[in-house]
């Protein structure tokens, strides 16, 4: 439900003769994080912010300014300054405030019945870590144990009518452990979050428990043009990183080397990637816009079929609109994808490897050498060396490199576990092990 | 709005329940931020960021709350909060932080005055056109401008329950232009992005045409580049933002926040050979304006130039109060956050190895087979094992002691206390590069630098 206060901020606009529209957007988050360290609380924080973000349009041109206080002073500095900024804007014309009335609430409900009391919370976050110290003989040290909740509040309404508000909450945990052998340092990490089940804490420590046993027994990875099998989570890493490619802003502004080649063959035709808000870890009605969001299909079978847009986009490319704005109390503009997958296949991780024979199975990237304008990407990578189906080592201080396109188009297989990230308020994304061929690999 | 009855009360009440320290953490940030695009102003934004961070400390726990709103409910409301966990705390714990009365440190006087809300608009908007004509004028590929003006007023205080109560205002300008090289199928970029702890005189004094062909030509000149080999060999990096190669490989490692957790591969180092005895480097919170300075660290520590190494032994680390009461050791005043929304630790602030003897040019010329990295983007580390990586956005293959051509798309990686033994040259001249530095208590300025150095080996990433 939108506080009333907001239409009392946006009812005062209305006498106002500087400007010809006005739009507001407001963002309000609780969030409580407990962390562990050494059987004990190390800390807790517990977070209540607000903030309100106007938008107003003089003739074709806008601006924007944001408070995080919510009193009336601070509103009308804000409303003065979006109106500073609106008078030096270049004209705009297609980017205009949301005119067909739609009102409305979407998506979770205020309070989830899996939110948990603080004390619940720091028993749960001592049990993991406790399971955590006790999976491994060789772990010697849990360096961050974190749990934390969050509701967040999202609102938006202009002075045309247009009114839309809804809610998330999310709930998860992450966990890093040292362990050695040896010289031998290793530092796996998990994350997870809750479902009406909780939080998987015991899959957590499970999967630490087993990549411990695997991480201690070194391998040497071979340079060269190698085939790799990336785990749903260096996956989601370069997925992420390269999610601009598809976004109307960058066609817009001619940043990405997909402009051009839609409805064209850009990947493995075993590759559907697809983005459904209503379908996820936070199921989502409504876009920034406060628009109503549909399962989007960006590849289909290989053939690049759409690109993301929010309103302004699909006005100014004459596509069709989509839904996919995102606001940000700083960023009064912005695309992006909610849950966004790649469609599994058929195949287990396991089954993947044994097809595959020999090769890295990558389970982390790290690096900031990946440009979503270039496509070019070189990480520093770890992950298991596998011989026959069967993992035989691990190894870190190795780089892989290629171009993301290339990597579309080298795609061979596509397993079945799907992985959602820890989701935030705008959505998560997902990813199954994928197969890539001729992905370069250095190692000293 | 917190008055000093409400402050008053809020520290009776936490004490009361039994913390051992009490810090209230006052935050206004006035921002501003211009964005031309496409040969037109795209975006002009701004606002105020406020709010209050309530930190209590029992038995070394942190208990850690914030909030936009400084009502008297909302206020006590947080405290609420924290105090609620101080009830299920650890009983028979001696106190880990007496209080201990302590001067009041005055920094600057209050009056939270703006100096770059006296420039009007229309002059930050034409450094934006400028930086834009300049990059197209370049070169012909040059197919996408995207300039920057950003600015930030902070205005914090700074009250805890030792008698500390400090305030003053860090003003921040940065402006970033990037530009786009095509030739129709393949896309390169060059980025500049100079920044310094003044008001608008920062941009008055910035060459920004010549900003604006730096990036544009490193752009036009990637694009003619070749894929860098992959490899162990040397590699020479420049001076200036070359110091990330520090940064990573070592500074996060130096931080008390990772020592304590005993997740540094520098731990119980103090007094060793850690690095090559090439090597003596500083963290120095106290040069003037430059990016990552500070009056005060956020805790209302005042900030000093700091240490770290001397001829490749470790002296001592970054430390915040709680870092710097575990280890024994004195706070550095190396408590840093991104706002309100942290609880303070320590980072690092202006970070630089010092210069030696070598020039570049005897750098190269000693190297057979080699990178020389002229440019480098952002990079990241893991602490525990001491693994890092960064980006090299322009570089040159050297082959016998001679540059023989640009190339593109290498990362560098290794492991720091390895790295740092491996530095057979340092060069006689210091650079120092802006960045922003992101970890546990969120983005803060920092600056880089170094010399030009060159490591003997390392592990080198590339397509070729």
């Amino acid at each position: 439900m939108i506080p009333q206060r907001l239409f009392e901020f946006l009812e005062s606009l209305k006498p106002e003769s500087t400007c010809d529209a006005s739009e507001l957007t407001y963002f309000s988050s609780t969030t409580d994080t407990v962390r562990v360290f050494e059987g004990r609380m190390d800390q807790v924080s517990f977070a209540h912010t607000e903030g309100l973000g106007i938008k107003v349009w003089l003739g074709d041109a806008w601006g924007y300014a944001y408070t995080e206080s919510m009193n009336h002073e601070a509103f009308q500095k804000a409303f003065t300054l979006a109106v500073a900024h609106a008078g030096i804007a270049s004209p705009d014309p297609e980017d205009r405030p949301i005119s067909a009335p739609h009102r409305g609430a979407a998506s979770n409900p205020t309070h989830s019945p899996i939110a948990l009391e603080p004390p619940e919370m720091l028993t749960q976050a001592l049990h993991l870590e406790a399971q955590t110290r006790a999976a491994h003989p060789a772990i010697y040290n849990v360096t961050d144990t974190t749990l934390s909740q969050c509701h967040e509040d999202f609102a938006i309404l202009n002075t045309l009518g247009h009114s839309v508000c809804f809610s998330q909450f999310t709930q998860g945990a992450a966990v890093s452990a040292l362990a050695k052998s040896g010289n031998q340092i290793i530092n796996p990490w998990r994350e997870g979050f809750a479902t009406h089940a909780g939080i998987p804490i015991q899959d957590m420590v499970d999967w630490l428990a087993r990549e411990v046993a695997l991480r201690l027994r070194p391998a040497r990875v071979v340079a060269g043009a190698r085939t790799v099998i990336f785990h749903p989570v260096a996956a989601r890493q370069i997925l992420k990183r390269f999610e601009p490619v598809f976004s109307g802003e960058s066609v817009l502004h001619h940043t990405t080397l997909l402009e051009g080649k839609l409805d064209q063959l850009i990947a493995s035709p075993r590759v559907n990637l697809v983005d459904d808000p209503q379908n996820g870890p936070v199921p989502r009605s409504v876009d920034g816009d406060g628009l109503p969001t549909s399962r989007l299909t960006l590849i289909d079978n290989g053939r690049l079929i759409n690109f993301f847009h929010n309103d302004y986009t699909a006005r100014c490319l004459k596509a069709t609109a989509n839904a996919r704005a995102v606001r940000g109390l700083k960023s009064p503009r912005g695309i992006s994808s909610s849950h966004l997958i790649l469609e599994p296949g058929e195949l287990s991780l396991r089954e993947l490897m044994r097809e595959t024979g020999s090769g890295i199975l990558i389970m982390d990237l790290a690096g900031a050498s990946a440009s979503p304008i270039t496509g070019d990407f070189s990480y520093s990578a770890l992950g298991h060396v596998f011989e026959n189906g069967e993992i035989t080592g691990f190894a870190s201080g190795f780089t892989i490199a290629g171009n993301f396109l290339e990597l579309l188009k080298n795609i061979t297989q596509v397993g079945c576990d799907l992985e959602f990230e820890v989701p935030s308020l705008w959505g998560a994304c997902g990813m199954p092990p994928i197969v890539v061929e001729n992905i370069n690999v250095a190692t000293d | 709005m917190l008055n000093q009855k409400l402050i008053d009360h809020l520290f009776e009440d936490a004490r009361h329940r039994g913390a051992d320290f009490v810090e209230i953490f006052i935050e206004e940030t006035h921002g501003e931020k211009l964005t031309w695009l496409d040969g037109a102003l795209k975006e002009a934004s701004g606002g105020i960021d406020y709010g209050i961070g309530l930190r209590l400390i029992q038995n070394g726990q942190v208990f850690y709350a914030h909030t936009s709103d400084d009502s008297e409910k909302g206020m006590r409301d947080c405290l609420a909060h924290a105090t609620s966990w101080l009830s299920a705390k650890d009983q028979g714990q001696n106190a880990d932080m007496p209080a201990t009365a302590s001067r009041v440190v005055d920094m600057t006087p209050l009056g939270f005055e703006r100096p770059f809300a006296r420039i009007d608009l229309g002059r930050k908007v034409d450094l934006l056109r400028c930086a834009d004509q300049a990059a197209r004028r370049t070169h012909s590929s040059i197919s996408q401008v995207n300039t920057h003006y950003l600015e930030q007023s902070q205005f914090v205080r700074v009250i805890n329950s030792e008698g500390r109560d400090v305030h003053g205002s860090r003003h921040r300008g940065r402006f970033q232009v990037t530009a786009i090289a095509s030739n129709g199928s393949e896309n390169q970029t060059g980025t500049e992005s100079p920044g310094a702890c003044k008001t608008f005189e920062f941009f008055e004094t910035l060459d920004i045409e010549g900003l604006a062909r730096t990036a544009a030509e490193r752009a036009h000149l990637m694009l003619l580049s070749e894929y860098c080999p992959s490899g162990n060999f040397p590699v020479i990096i420049d001076k200036g933002f070359g110091g990330v190669i520090f940064h990573e490989a070592c500074g996060h490692g130096l931080e008390s926040y990772n020592i304590e957790r005993q997740a540094s591969v520098f731990c119980d180092k103090l007094g060793s050979l850690i690095a090559s005895p090439l090597v003596s480097a500083v963290d120095d919170g106290t040069l003037p304006s430059e990016w990552g300075s500070l009056e005060f660290d956020d805790e209302g520590t005042p900030t000093e130039r700091t240490q770290l190494i001397e001829t490749g032994v470790l002296k001592t680390y970054m430390c915040d109060r709680l870092g710097a009461r575990h280890l024994g050791l004195k706070s550095t005043g190396s408590a840093r956050r991104e706002s309100y929304r942290y609880a303070p630790v320590s980072r690092m602030r202006n970070t630089f190895i010092l210069p030696g003897s070598s020039t570049l040019d005897e750098m190269i010329a000693h190297t057979d087979l080699g990178l020389y990295a002229k440019s480098l983007g952002g990079g990241s580390v893991n602490t525990a094992t001491g693994e890092f990586n960064f980006a090299v956005t322009e570089g040159y293959l050297i082959r016998h002691g001679r540059i023989e051509k640009p190339v593109r798309g290498a990362v560098l990686i290794g492991k720091g206390h390895e790295v740092l033994s491996q530095i057979d040259h340092v060069g006689n001249s210091l650079g120092l590069a802006q960045g922003m530095c992101g970890a546990t208590s969120g983005w803060v300025p920092v600056n880089v630098g170094q010399p030009a150095l060159r490591v003997s080996r390392m592990i080198v990433g590339g397509r070729a």
